[in-house]
């Protein structure tokens, strides 16, 4: 310990330039990592939430990006006629996001409403922290509306408590009542864009029905369509109620079967992880090869110390340990860096009032965070022994007496 | 470069370091310009990295301040002999600091080509010289004799 304090201080920070160097270039490959690792990971879990979407017999609706969609000419008239249409002869999962409304709460956050019909619940299978799972079979306008909420609004509304509130899709005035608290961190991903997760931390969950459905706005009924699922369909079935939308709505949907679906996501998830992949490789071996220049140059300035420590009856092997600990030094300050950088960022969320991004965890800091830091950590060890063999390796190729006559 | 304490290797390592320099933050700001609207997944990774572009391409350059303190060190023996034999402090930090802007201006120079490929402006470049600049004249201070 004694020796390593002695190195540290009288060798390695006698040119802390190159110490300061050498930590800047550290943080770059350890923040560069932790993003793709990171992006790996929320690709990875997005991937997992279309898979339970994505069945035989399943069709998920996808706005055709190459046609025209003129919405203000879009009257609810049609949009109630396609849902009766829908009803009657289509089994279809329905989920629209973020309807956002003020309802007071601890936090002062902006709370988001989240509707969703039966059969999108049963795929979704959301995990509950307490109470008990939704129903679909209530009265609308006759009795209270179940709901689920968010772990963050759970202190201010309990299991069972009621909420007097105008909804944001029907502007009807509404009492729900809270039948369970969802897990925090329950979280919806993007298909498109799984590495923007919506967290239901400060959510509302809304059971809908058909009665709901229909005295709703327009604004979920074109919602809900754009990631309507149809169930247990055919492509005919599928291309009947594409006709429907496109004569209704004049909007032009593609419906994809899950081999289609299975093609696409396959080959836009592996060619962007693919891409991400190999970026971080390059940039990687180049900044580990400025990393290696800068412990070169180290060495070639401290061979002098070095040396003359080997004389006086240091062996190779305890240098090394001392040159390991030095690097583990090293990686811890980046690693602390990074993860004070991650945790401002995550509680940036909640200073912003950000109720989508909000997350809950230790230092605000969830599972795909620590899963990150273990893969710099991996990264880390890579990069030191690499680093700390190749100067072992130059300061053996100096012969001592050379070393010292420096 | 008559009289320099730079070799040929020393030109090629800092004209190496500088085009380094120069090349990454134009590609970072060249990504910013890409559009990867059809893919969402690498559009936000990106962002996470070229979001920080400024702070990135700033500590960079400090491997250019690693360069000159590592190259003055060494050669603190050959400005003593230069000084032993009639040379002058003064003369031996003008040389260095001319010969260090001939480098950092040729570097520029050649990145410049760059700037016109990408279709980038050409100024786009100059805070980083002004910052280098700076680093030259630190490090002018910086020689010394052993």
């Amino acid at each position: 310990m004694r020796i390593l304090h002695f190195f540290i201080t009288r060798i390695f920070l006698k040119r802390w330039i190159l110490v300061l160097g050498m930590i800047l270039l550290l943080f770059l490959a350890n923040y560069l990592s932790f993003s793709a690792t990171r992006s790996i990971i929320s690709t990875a879990q997005g991937y997992q939430e279309i898979e339970t979407f994505n069945r035989e017999g399943n069709y998920i609706a996808n706005l055709n990006p190459e046609s025209e969609a003129d919405f203000d000419r879009i009257d609810i008239k049609e949009t109630r006629k396609l849902y009766e249409y829908l009803n009657n002869n289509h089994t279809y999962a329905l989920q629209a996001d973020g309807f956002t409304t003020s309802l007071e709460n601890e936090h002062d956050m902006e709370v988001s409403f989240n509707y969703i019909n039966e059969e999108a619940y049963q795929l979704n299978q959301f995990k509950l922290a307490q109470g008990d799972q939704l129903n679909f079979d209530y009265q609308f306008k006759q009795d209270d509306i179940p709901v689920l909420i968010g772990g963050g609004l759970a202190s201010t509304y309990p299991v069972g408590s009621k909420i007097e509130i105008t909804d944001p899709v029907t502007q009807q005035a509404v009492d729900l009542r809270v039948q369970g608290v969802l897990e925090k961190n329950t979280h919806r991903s993007n298909f498109y864009a799984p590495n923007s997760k919506n967290y239901y931390n400060f959510s509302v969950i809304v059971p809908v029905n058909e009665p709901f459905i229909q005295s709703a706005g327009l604004d979920l009924h074109l919602n809900g369509l754009m990631d309507i699922v149809l169930l247990d369909s055919t492509k005919e079935e599928a291309t009947k109620l594409n006709e429907q939308i496109q004569n209704n709505l004049g909007l032009d949907f593609n419906f994809f079967s899950q081999q289609e679906n299975f093609n696409y996501f396959e080959d836009y998830y592996v060619s962007s992880l693919k891409m991400i992949s190999a970026i971080t490789l390059v940039l990687l071996v180049v900044i580990v090869c400025l990393a290696t220049w800068n412990t070169l140059i180290s060495v070639r300035l401290m061979i002098k110390d070095f040396t003359v420590n080997l004389l006086v009856g240091l062996s190779y092997s305890k240098l090394r340990t001392i040159f390991y600990s030095y690097f583990a030094i090293l990686f811890s300050i980046n690693l602390v860096i990074l993860f004070a950088i991650t945790a401002f960022n995550r509680y940036g969320f909640w200073m912003r009032k950000d109720s989508i991004f909000a997350t809950y965890g230790v230092f605000g800091l969830i599972s795909m965070d620590w899963i990150a830091f273990l893969g710099v950590l991996l990264i880390d060890v890579i990069i030191g022994v690499m680093i700390v063999e190749l100067a072992l390796k130059k300061i053996k190729g100096i012969p001592i007496s050379v070393g010292v006559l420096q | 470069m008559k009289y320099s304490l730079f070799r040929f290797n020393d030109v090629f390592e800092a004209s190496a370091i500088y085009l380094f320099c120069f090349v990454s933050n134009l590609i970072l700001m060249y990504v910013q310009t890409v559009d990867l609207e059809g893919s969402f997944i690498l559009m936000s990774f990106i962002e996470s990295i070229v979001d920080y572009q400024l702070i990135i391409s700033i500590l960079l350059t400090f491997i250019m301040m690693i360069f000159h303190y590592q190259f003055l060190n060494r050669r603190k023996t050959e400005i003593s002999c230069r000084i032993l034999v009639g040379d002058t402090k003064q003369k031996v930090i003008r040389r260095y600091m001319l010969n260090s802007l001939a480098i950092l201006g040729f570097s520029f120079l050649l990145s410049l080509s760059l700037n016109f490929y990408l279709d980038l402006n050409v100024t786009s470049n100059l805070y980083l010289v002004l910052l280098f600049i700076v680093y030259i004249l630190i490090s002018a201070g910086q020689v010394k004799r052993e």
